[in-house]
């Protein structure tokens, strides 16, 4: 009875315990990351490592092929560096800078994808071999540029997303696989994505992998708090 | 045996003056090449921006499809994406082809706007005109 209840306390603990450790919110993430953009029959190789500042909302995108650059964006700011050329741009725009990334991260952890935050409506769900779909429709302001998106969900985790044009053709699609929990969320560590052309062919499509996923560590990363050196000069540019 | 000789030598001399001359080329035709490119890509992305079609949204799928669609229904903003793993000279000149055809656009919309407040105005002149005249 007594080992029982032991076993009972240690089993409470550890759910406890590990429920304690998923639920810790980000704070900050690393990825080593490859892309592959295939557009006019040529491919294109980026690898790196993207690291996140949530609290700083500030991403610093660390590409180490085809070539060393260095690029941090933070609210209306794009910096990039070139290590090796000593050369800097300094990007101001007028409007927040969507971060490389991180941008679809964020989305999954907002209800309904955030979609429901710029207008769209849900229409009708569905639900074929396991996946549950929904159908949203488009606020009145993009309706003439855009149709219905339709998310594909299993297990809590988004798995599909397509976007249709008001005519009812595919625009846009997109794959989420191998999911991994990073915090309290289900991030995808693969995306593949195809951009369809007005005769419904493909005319881009990209392939993305994550790995090594670093989650709020401790010891500081300088990379962070990354700053272009004083002796560089930058170029600077209002867009 | 000399003529031979002869024309080896011009040979390589043509050879030598491929090789030395050549380089430069092959390097100016390789910039004229990430000019081209650069210029195309930050026309596709002014264009898809400022006029809000998702058509052109080209080389941004990093943000993901529905950050994607976000982008497209609030502000457009340039894309940093486009500008990852890209080279210095691509970036300088990817920058200033952007800025110009964001103008370009903008420009042609605001005449476009005066022409027809122009035409709106003659148009109601020539009706209050015209009334006036039947009134007389």
């Amino acid at each position: 009875m007594s080992k029982n209840f032991q076993f009972s306390i240690t089993l409470l603990f550890t759910i406890l315990f590990v429920n304690t450790l998923h639920a810790v919110p980000l704070r900050t993430l690393s990825l080593d990351f490859t892309r592959e953009l295939t557009e006019n029959g040529k491919t294109e190789h980026i690898a790196g490592i993207l690291h996140y500042d949530v609290k700083a909302a500030r991403v610093v995108v660390e590409v180490t092929q085809p070539l060393k650059q260095i690029m941090v964006v933070k609210d209306k700011t794009l910096e990039i560096y070139y290590p090796i050329e000593k050369q800097a741009f300094r990007f101001i725009s007028k409007g927040r800078i969507p971060l490389p990334f991180v941008e679809s991260i964020i989305q999954s952890t907002q209800a309904e994808y955030g979609l429901t935050a710029i207008g769209y409506s849900l229409e009708k769900h569905d639900i074929v071999d396991k996946v549950l779909y929904t159908y949203w429709t488009p606020p009145e302001k993009a309706k003439e540029k855009l149709g219905t998106v339709i998310l594909g969900m299993r297990n809590d985790r988004l798995i599909s997303a397509e976007v249709k044009n008001p005519k009812g053709y595919i625009i846009a699609k997109s794959h989420y696989e191998d999911h991994s929990k990073i915090g309290i969320n289900y991030i995808p560590m693969r995306v593949t994505s195809s951009a369809y052309g007005p005769k419904s062919e493909v005319i881009q499509s990209e392939h993305i992998l994550y790995s090594n996923p670093r989650v709020n560590v401790d010891s500081p990363n300088p990379l962070l708090n990354f700053t272009i050196p004083e002796s560089v000069e930058v170029k600077e540019i209002k867009w | 045996m000399k003529i031979k000789l002869m024309s080896l030598s011009s040979f390589l001399a043509f050879l030598m003056a491929v090789l030395i001359f050549g380089s430069p080329f092959g390097s100016f035709a390789q910039q004229n090449s990430v000019r081209a490119k650069a210029i195309a890509a930050a026309e596709r992305d002014a264009e898809a921006r400022v006029n809000k079609s998702i058509w052109l949204l080209g080389a941004c799928f990093s943000y993901g499809i529905i950050p994607l669609i976000i982008a497209n229904v609030a502000e457009p903003v340039p894309p940093a994406s486009a500008l990852i793993g890209k080279s210095p000279e691509y970036v300088a000149f990817y920058a200033d082809a952007y800025k110009t055809k964001v103008r370009k656009i903008r420009t042609s919309g605001v005449k476009l706007g005066c022409a027809a407040g122009v035409g709106c105005c003659v148009a109601y002149g020539l009706f209050v005109g015209g009334l006036s005249g039947i009134l007389e």
